[in-house]
């Protein structure tokens, strides 16, 4: 195996995380490879450092549940605040009376009223709509100039006898 | 070394000691208690972990108070979001995303707030969990700093493998469950990662 190849599994190398032929193939290429070998040795080293890293943490059991209770008061001091607010007089007051606007606006906007009957009304509806029909100025109900009537009209006896002396003769 | 400090880093200790008495099944019931409710398991659970959950933090961002605050905000949501751990993954690794989600929140406020991402916190004097004499702390502390200024110069990518496969010891399957990527990524990326830290590390003239 090539030194490219090799050199990427010395991190897995040192962790003893190669299968087998793979550690012995990196065994036999450490022991005459100087670069691995330095590159192995400041792995180590380097791995010590970061352990030496640990110290003993600060106590945070007392915070942490100080924390905890705090938020969860926030939670119920925001709803024994809102129920407090909410039955305040004025806001009682204030709600009932904007309730009652708004189904008074309510009712005004989607009421429509159903026309009933009314005696009174429809007798002057009557007379004024008899009225208009028999005025030409005000009537607009269209009467024809010529109809069958007018072929069949009755024009008077004196007018018939006259009509029959003519035709006779 | 005071009395005081001495004391409050043997109880720090006893509780490292905990962590490992720790097995599966009492985790198991006291996540099942979290998810009852129960804050006294919830406080149980953050002794059982705050050691590592700190210490990633810590190796992340490398400043202890941003450390303090991303390990407290990662236990709060813990228990915010407890319902909807289902024992599907290691309670672990759930948390390790946690805290690593936290802190890359911490690492994009820095951003945003333009500071110096490389600030040495010398707020917090770094505290051995062995006994060493002064100059030995001195150099170790030194080190530390320079380790540290090496980590931060680092991808963040490569930081967070680095964390959590040295510092924390995950296998390369916690690791990619954390990281939520393959074996085979989480394998090339360790190996770049320990390149790069290698080449930052003879760049800073270690």
């Amino acid at each position: 195996m090539k030194h490219h190849r090799i050199q990427k599994h010395l991190s897995a190398y040192l962790d003893n995380e190669l299968t087998s032929v793979l550690q012995k193939q990196m065994d036999d290429h450490i022991r005459v490879c100087q670069e691995c070998k330095d590159m192995l040795a400041d792995f180590k080293v380097n791995r010590e450092l970061i352990a030496e890293l640990e110290q003993p943490a600060p106590s945070m059991k007392d915070a942490v549940l100080a924390k905890i209770r705090e938020t969860e008061n926030v939670g119920d001091n925001f709803i024994s605040t809102l129920r407090r607010w909410i039955f305040r007089p004025i806001t009682v007051g204030a709600t009932a009376f904007s309730t009652v606007c708004l189904v008074v606006a309510l009712y005004y906007f989607t009421y429509s009223p159903v026309p009933q009957y009314d005696e009174l009304v429809d007798f002057y509806f009557g007379v004024h709509t008899e009225e208009v029909a028999n005025n030409p100025l005000k009537s607009n109900v269209v009467t024809p100039l010529s109809s069958p009537e007018t072929d069949t009209e009755d024009f008077g006896e004196e007018t018939e006898t006259l009509l029959d002396l003519y035709f006779e003769d | 070394m005071s009395v005081t400090s001495l004391s409050a880093d043997m109880e720090t200790y006893s509780e490292i000691v905990q962590v490992e008495e720790f097995d599966s099944q009492q985790e198991r019931e006291l996540i099942l208690r979290c998810q009852e409710r129960d804050t006294a398991a919830m406080g149980t659970l953050v002794v059982q972990y705050q050691h590592w959950v700190y210490n990633i933090a810590f190796g992340l961002l490398g400043h202890h108070e941003d450390a303090q605050d991303a390990a407290q905000d990662a236990f709060l949501s813990v228990w915010q979001n407890i319902d909807n751990f289902q024992f599907r993954s290691r309670f672990s690794t759930w948390l390790y995303r946690i805290v690593r989600n936290k802190c890359l929140n911490v690492i994009d406020q820095r951003k945003r707030r333009k500071t110096d991402p490389m600030e040495i916190d010398d707020s917090q004097p770094w505290v051995p969990l062995d006994n060493v004499t002064p100059e030995q702390e001195t150099l170790r502390t030194e080190q530390n700093e320079i380790l540290h200024a090496a980590l931060d110069r680092l991808k963040e990518s490569y930081r967070t493998i680095l964390i959590l496969r040295e510092l924390r010891e995950l296998s390369y399957e916690e690791i990619a469950e954390v990281l939520n990527c393959t074996l085979g990524r989480v394998k090339s990326r360790l190996h770049e990662a320990r390149k790069a830290l290698r080449a930052e590390l003879e760049r800073i003239d270690w």
